[in-house]
Parts: structure tokens; C-alpha cells; sequence
């Protein structure tokens, strides 16, 4: 019995003082890594929306639509996570939406921009599991650009599948789940956007 | 021993990947990029000195029968140390070793030279141990990333995360993928083994003939 | 025994005048059909990765037999065959360096590091094109359709880049029974002709050096599971590179089961996976992958469809 007691008490003594170290450490570093998880947010947010300068998480406005999307039965809104609300200047100026549709290495987190014209005016890949050099070329400039300018009311295909994207040579999966986001981002804009009628304050 | 020598057998003669075998997962799943071995190997090398000297300065008080349960304790709460630190202070780098980070506590490289070497032995040798073990592992991955992404990629030193394209050797459209997806990293592991074995070899049998 | 020893060695202890290096001749021979129709197709840029691939993998052998300073054996010709097999399961428009590099690693990685002729595991020719297809995917699938016009796919402008089996899965759309039974199709330099295969098929089982186990009981298992699915399945046998595969990948001696029931076993398994991967796999063909997951799995066989010995007694447990 004693024993047991001793080796329970070494063995406090030393996660106590590994607690410890921990908790000062944290208290160190846990408002820089919160402030770097907000500027990361912020510069996806703004690369894919230009001249929107704040962004509002419109997480209840997301699941009503979502809701009312499943009752009716319209498939393609399940790729969107979140969506923020673009302002400049206390102005809406257009959706952003984060997805995650399905790559060939896992979801591919990606963020769609839409302008309140309609049009796709950014995309971007945050985080990926692609074959890289093949799949993880979805991150290039060059061809996130193509998506740019669709407009609402189009759907985005990929040539393979008939439609008006090129494909990554050799990606044709990893491609179409960018189309799939693309897609599912022009038509949640459209039905938020019909939802509160034109002119109205988003 | 020595220091020198302490610090030494990590690097050729009792290398953790090449030799040991030890750490194989995180060996094979981030050689992808030399930097991402050079992150790694360092965090890994930091995590790997501190719980050596914590370890072995509690070796006395330490008792036998709970012996696994606080190497435990020290090794997370350094790797939890390292995490925290690089994500406030390197998040571009963290973000690319994501994961890898926090699976230092399971690398059995660290685990090994705690049960193996730094609970049996003095502060100063087994800060040389985890040093040698830590820089051998380090030049270990880079060897090996270096390989799979001038095979994979075509090029040398590429850091994307800091916008960096690296160096390219040859076109990216003549690169042979494979070495960067997981069948290449066990063959590329393999070759480079059985090269290491093959000189070492060599140089055995010549001394025997002198 | 007229020294008075009794010599005591492993089965098997009858021969037969049929060596390796007949063997291999034979197959050898009963390719040039096939080769003849790919370089019909796909011209004498064909013939050229045939030469390219079959040069390399006899050079590497020999090579590396010297290296290591064991007896050289490439005229056996199985180094010439998995050669062959690989240039003939590759696009005709791949850049002969990177057909050069299959055929390397077909003979360093997949056979000698195993040991070499009888101890490879996998076979070696498929391992190179899986080797080539993970290394340099845009290379290995760009296909070419031996004539320009293709007047049974309206609206297509992709035509170049399709076999029939990626138009059958993606677009709907059959290409006619002629054209894949001559062999006038987009595919590998080997697989486009079934004709030319089936007619080099039919003289290695004349000459007894295949049996009618592992190719019946593959394609037979590929022609069930697609009709039970609803899709043609005379479509699926010529298509790709199923007959090629049936006949003289899964029938390799060394990755393949010696039982006859192992080699029903191993063929059905072969016949899922194909008839799978076609089916619901990310890739339009599966013959490949298909064969080298059934040649891990023949030891494996081969250990639960052992004959029982004469008077063997069951063990008690």
C-alpha cells in the first residue's frame, strides 16, 4: 500500500510540474496563435473577395437555407461549411463560402468568392491531400483563374465532363471537386440572394 | 565514452532511420521536401535533447515500475511545448508539419533513447545522445527528402509555404511522381539502406584483409 | 548408384526436355502477332518502344548479374519477355526514355531484388507499368486512335484522349465489336488487337504451356459480373487489357498458383477485381491492379488448395 502511494505521489509530482510548464506556455503563446488563426481567415477571406475589407460569419442565415434546401430536396449545397458576409465600408459587397468537396486524397478545403453581381470573383485552396504534382497543381494561380467571371445560373463542368473548365492534365478528380465547390457556391449565392429580395441589406 | 563519441554514433554507425530502423512512420510520411525534413528533424532533434537530460537527471528519483509513465510525461510536455511555440511563432512552418508534431510523442526514436540509454546514464552523455541521435535523424531525412523531391518534383530546396519554388534541376513534366507517394519513400528507403550496408561492408571486409 | 550414395534431393525429381529458355522462346513467338498488330496500328514509333524496352530489360539483367557476380542468365529470355509484356501495356506515344525507365525498374526493383527468376513475387512487366502509370500519369494515359476520324463519337474533340473502355465509362458510348476485335482502337501498343492476341494464345495452349484455368475462370468471372450488373460483356472482354492479361500476365508461372483449384481460385479473384475496378473504380481499367493484388495473395492460395498427401492422417487438434 505505501508503495502504491509513493509511486502515485512521484508520478503526481512530475505531471504536475509537466502541467505546469504547459500552462505557462500556453499563457504565452495562446493569444498569438489565435490572432494568426484570425489572420489567416481574414486573407483567405479577402484573396477570394476583393475590396471587402470585413467579414461577418452568417452561420444561422447558412443553416436556414440549408434546411429549407434538404426539405425540398436540392442536392449540391452539402459541399459549403461556412459562409461569411463581405463588407466594405458597412456595404455588403458578396459572399464568401468555405467547402469542402471531395478530392482524390480527401476533401479539399477550398474558398469561393462570389460578388454581389453573381460572379465568381476568387477561388481558393487552403488545405489539400492531392498527389502532389498532379492533383496539387488545384493550388496554381493559373488555374484557380479559370473559374473567375461565371456567373450565377451557369453550372461549372470540367471539358472531360462536357463542360467549359480545362482540367488539370492527369487531374481530372481533383479538378472536378473544385467545379463541385465553384457550383455549390453559385447556388447558395442564388438562393440567399432571391431569399432577401435585391436591394435589400444582406 | 565520450561526448565526442556519445554524439558520434548517432550520425553513421547507429543512424535511427538508416540503422536502427527506428521513427520508420514519420521517416516516410514527411520526406517529401528538404525542408520539411529539416523542420521535423529539428523539432524532433529539440523534443529528443530535452527529454534525454530531463530523463536522465530524474533517473535516480525515478522509480522502475512507473519508470514508461513518466518518460511519457516529459516527452508530451516537451513536444507540447514545441507545438505551441512554432504555431505562435513559425505558423507557416507549422502548418506544414501540421500533424507530424504532435505524433513526436509516439516517434519511437525518443522513446528508445529514453528506455535505452538516457535512464541508465549521465546528463552530459545522454545530451550528447539525443544531439547525435537528433542531427543524424535530421541529415538521415534530409538525404532522403532531397532524393524523392529532385525524383518527384525536379526540384531542389522548394519551401512553398514561404513562396518559395526551390530550385529546379529538371522540368516538372519529366519528374517520376511516384517517389513522392508512398511507394517511393519505402523503395527510395530500402536502396539508400542497402547502399549504407554495402559500403559499410566494403570497409569492414577491407580492414579485416589489412 | 555405382558409387554407393544415395542421393537424397527436393521434388521435383523427373525432367522433361522443356527448359526455361523454350518456354520463354515460345512466348516470345506467340507475342509477334500482338507486336505486329500494334505496330500495324501505331506505326513504327511502336516497334521502336518495343526494341527500346526489350534492349533495356536484357542490358539491366545482365548488368546487374555481372554486378553481383552471379552467372549470367539472359538467354533464358524471360528478361526479353518482361520487356515485351511492358512495352506492349503502354501507350503507343510514350517517350521511349520513359518506357526505357519501366523496363529498368521491371527488371532491378520487381524481379532482381527479389531474387531474380522464380522468387519475384509480382510480375515484373506489370509492376513497371504501375511504376510508370504512380511516375508519369499524364504520359501513360494519353492514347492515340489509330485513324483520325472517329464518326461514331459526335461532338467529341477529345477523341485522342479516350479508350474505349474511358468512352464506354464516362460517355455512354460503345465502340463497335469490329473495331475492337481487329484492333483498330485507342489503347496500349499490345491490347488493341484481340484477334492477334487470342491467335498467340491459342498457340502457347496448343504447345501446352498455359492451362485453361486462369484465363477461362478470369475472363468467365468478368463476363458474369458485368451482365449481372447490366453492362455488355462481350464489350468488356475485347475491351482493354483483359484477354492480354488473361493470357499472359496471370498465367506466369512464378506469381501465379501451381494447384488447380488454387488456379480457378486465383482467376476468379482476378475476374472480381477486374470487373470492380471497371465497374466502380476511379480508373476506367483495372487489369493491372487486378493481377498484381491476386499475385500477393497466391501463396496464399496455393496454401489452403494443397492436395492432401496420400494416407495423411488428420491432425488432431
Amino acid at each position: 500500500m505505501r508503495e502504491v502511494l509513493r509511486l502515485g505521489f512521484v508520478l503526481l509530482v512530475v505531471c504536475a510540474i509537466g502541467g505546469a510548464v504547459l500552462a505557462f506556455v500556453d499563457g504565452i503563446t495562446s493569444d498569438r496563435i489565435a490572432a494568426q488563426a484570425a489572420i489567416r481567415l481574414q486573407k483567405a477571406l479577402e484573396d477570394v473577395l476583393p475590396g471587402a475589407a470585413e467579414f461577418q460569419d452568417a452561420e444561422e442565415l447558412l443553416q436556414e437555407v440549408k434546411a429549407e434546401a434538404s426539405k425540398e430536396g436540392r442536392p449540391g449545397l452539402t459541399v459549403i461549411d461556412k459562409m461569411y458576409l463581405g463588407y466594405f465600408q458597412d456595404e455588403c459587397t458578396g459572399l464568401v463560402f468555405t467547402c469542402s468537396p471531395p478530392g482524390y486524397g480527401g476533401p479539399i478545403e477550398t474558398v469561393v468568392g462570389v460578388s454581389l453581381k453573381g460572379e465568381i470573383s476568387g477561388v481558393s485552396v487552403i488545405r489539400h491531400a492531392e498527389t502532389p504534382g498532379l492533383g496539387s497543381n488545384i493550388t496554381n494561380p493559373e488555374f484557380q483563374m479559370r473559374f473567375i467571371g461565371i456567373s450565377k445560373g451557369t453550372e461549372v463542368k470540367v471539358r472531360e465532363d462536357g463542360g467549359q473548365i480545362d482540367a488539370i492534365t492527369g487531374a481530372t478528380i481533383s479538378s472536378r471537386a473544385i467545379a463541385d465547390a465553384v457550383n455549390g457556391a453559385l447556388l447558395m449565392f442564388e438562393i440567399v440572394y432571391d431569399k432577401e429580395a435585391p436591394g435589400n441589406e444582406l | 565514452m565520450s561526448f565526442k563519441s556519445e554524439f558520434n554514433k548517432g550520425i553513421i554507425n547507429e543512424n535511427p532511420a538508416f540503422r536502427m530502423l527506428l521513427g520508420m512512420c514519420p521517416t516516410l510520411a514527411i520526406s517529401l521536401a528538404i525542408s520539411n525534413g529539416i523542420g521535423m528533424g529539428l523539432a524532433a532533434t529539440f523534443v529528443l535533447v530535452g527529454s534525454n537530460v530531463i530523463i536522465s537527471a530524474l533517473r535516480k528519483v525515478t522509480p522502475g515500475r512507473i519508470r514508461i509513465p513518466i518518460f511519457i510525461v516529459v516527452i508530451a510536455t516537451f513536444v507540447t511545448t514545441v507545438d505551441l511555440i512554432m504555431a505562435a511563432f513559425l505558423p507557416d512552418l507549422h502548418e506544414v508539419l501540421g500533424i507530424f508534431i504532435p505524433l513526436i510523442v509516439v516517434n519511437c526514436i525518443i522513446f528508445a533513447r529514453a528506455e535505452a540509454f538516457a535512464s541508465q546514464r549521465g546528463i552530459i552523455d545522454s545530451l550528447a545522445d539525443g544531439l547525435g541521435m537528433g542531427i543524424g535523424w535530421t541529415l538521415a531525412l534530409c538525404g532522403l527528402s532531397a532524393i524523392r523531391e529532385l525524383l518527384g518534383t525536379g526540384t531542389l530546396l522548394a519551401i512553398p509555404d514561404f513562396g518559395f519554388a526551390g530550385i529546379r534541376i529538371f522540368s516538372q513534366g519529366l519528374a517520376a511522381v511516384m517517389a513522392i507517394l508512398p511507394p517511393g519513400g519505402f523503395i527510395t528507403l530500402g536502396l539508400l539502406i542497402g547502399l549504407l550496408n554495402l559500403i559499410t561492408n566494403r570497409r569492414k571486409t577491407k580492414r579485416q584483409q589489412v | 548408384m555405382e558409387s554407393g550414395k544415395l542421393i537424397v534431393s527436393s521434388s521435383p525429381h523427373q525432367f522433361t526436355a522443356i527448359s526455361t529458355p523454350i518456354i520463354m522462346s515460345d512466348v516470345l513467338f506467340a507475342l509477334m502477332p500482338a507486336c505486329f498488330a500494334g505496330v500495324w496500328f501505331f506505326g513504327l514509333r511502336a516497334l521502336g518502344m518495343i526494341a527500346a524496352c526489350v534492349g533495356s530489360a536484357v542490358v539491366t539483367e545482365a548488368l546487374l548479374q555481372k554486378l553481383c557476380g552471379k552467372p549470367i542468365t539472359v538467354s533464358d529470355y524471360s528478361a526479353a519477355v518482361t520487356g515485351l509484356l511492358l512495352a506492349l501495356v503502354v501507350p503507343p506515344d510514350l517517350p521511349i526514355w520513359v518506357g526505357v525507365f519501366g523496363s529498368v525498374f521491371s527488371i532491378s526493383i520487381a524481379k532482381f531484388t527479389f531474387g531474380g527468376l522464380g522468387h519475384n513475387i509480382f510480375n515484373p512487366a506489370l509492376i513497371g507499368r504501375a511504376f510508370l502509370l504512380a511516375s508519369w500519369p499524364v504520359f501513360m494515359t494519353k492514347w492515340r486512335w489509330p485513324i483520325q476520324e472517329a464518326p461514331w463519337m459526335p461532338g467529341f474533340d477529345a477523341v485522342t484522349t479516350a479508350t474505349p473502355l474511358v468512352l464506354m465509362k464516362h460517355f455512354n458510348v460503345k465502340v463497335p465489336y469490329n473495331m475492337l476485335f481487329f484492333g483498330k482502337v485507342a489503347g496500349t501498343i499490345g491490347e488493341t488487337s484481340a484477334i492477334a492476341i487470342l491467335l498467340g494464345a491459342a498457340y502457347l495452349m496448343y504447345r501446352g504451356h498455359i492451362g485453361i484455368r486462369i484465363p477461362f475462370s478470369f475472363i468467365g468471372t468478368v463476363v458474369v459480373i458485368t451482365a449481372l450488373f447490366g453492362q455488355d460483356p462481350l464489350f468488356h472482354v475485347l475491351t482493354g487489357g483483359l484477354l492480354l492479361g488473361a493470357f499472359f500476365m496471370a498465367t506466369d508461372y512464378v506469381t501465379s498458383p501451381v494447384t488447380p483449384k488454387g488456379k480457378v481460385a486465383y482467376g476468379i479473384g482476378c475476374g472480381v477485381l477486374v470487373a470492380l475496378i471497371r465497374l466502380y473504380g476511379g480508373y476506367p481499367e483495372g487489369v493491372c491492379y487486378a493481377i498484381l493484388i491476386m499475385n500477393a495473395a497466391t501463396a496464399l492460395i496455393e496454401r489452403y488448395t494443397l492436395p492432401r498427401k496420400f494416407g495423411e492422417v488428420k491432425k488432431l487438434a
